[in-house]
């Protein structure tokens, strides 16, 4: 399957989610390293807060569980072609895609909105905040443009 | 967009279910199209097309309002 296929949801369904599984499969294996220590020389976790902590915690046990679930799924899919018929239908709809599409568009403006007038009124409490709210809209439009340029030459 | 798509499952004999499935889309969009909330793309207006047998114009009435 190549990137183009993967990019504009194209391409084999089945080979789609083989990759999907893959990808869950990875996340897994992070997880597990995780859960392991092996992090523990590249991040330092004593400079954490116990807070932050739990995030991780969290993160990679969400992660862990999400991805078992999916793969499971997904396996169960690829032995059933009716249930994979219907899966298809629903990621393929175009119908979805648009509401999908649309609804992610406005979300995104309204956000960004609401990170930029979130930053302006941190200005005065917590320059840390307002800083980290203003680079989040800034690294938004950069991704927004070079993305927009890839597509533009793919499609 | 006006469409006769409700009026030629009717004939068949389809329900909004079977005709989603023969086309590839969901009910809903059956739904949306037959309510005209919602316009097909051309791949899928050739397709529901060629699903009846008839042309594009005979399923899909075009208006100037549309623009």
């Amino acid at each position: 399957m190549s990137v183009k296929d993967c990019l504009t949801g194209k391409g084999n369904i089945k080979e789609q989610i083989k990759f999907k599984n893959r990808i869950y499969m990875f996340l897994i294996i992070l997880c597990v390293l995780y859960y392991g220590g092996i992090f523990t020389g590249i991040i330092d976790f004593n400079k954490s807060s116990v807070n932050a902590v739990s995030i991780y915690n969290g993160i990679a046990g969400g992660y862990m569980i999400v991805s078992i679930v999916s793969i499971v799924r997904n396996k169960r899919m690829l032995k059933n072609e009716d249930m994979l018929r219907k899966y298809q239908i629903e990621v393929r709809d175009e119908r979805n895609i648009s509401i999908a599409r649309k609804s992610l568009s406005i979300s995104v403006f309204i956000y960004l909105w609401l990170c930029f007038i979130g930053g302006v009124a941190a200005l005065n409490y917590n320059e840390a905040v307002a800083n980290t709210l203003f680079y989040s809209v800034c690294g938004l439009l950069i991704v927004y443009c070079i993305v927009n340029f890839i597509m533009k030459k793919i499609l | 967009m006006k469409t006769r798509i409700q009026e030629l499952r009717k004939e068949r004999g389809l329900s909004q279910e079977a005709f989603a499935n023969a086309v590839g889309v969901t009910r809903q969009t059956v739904i949306s199209l037959e309510k005209e909330k919602y316009t097909a793309s051309l791949e899928l207006a050739f397709k529901i097309a060629g699903f009846f047998g008839k042309s594009i114009e005979e399923v899909f009435i075009y208006e100037e309002e549309d623009l």
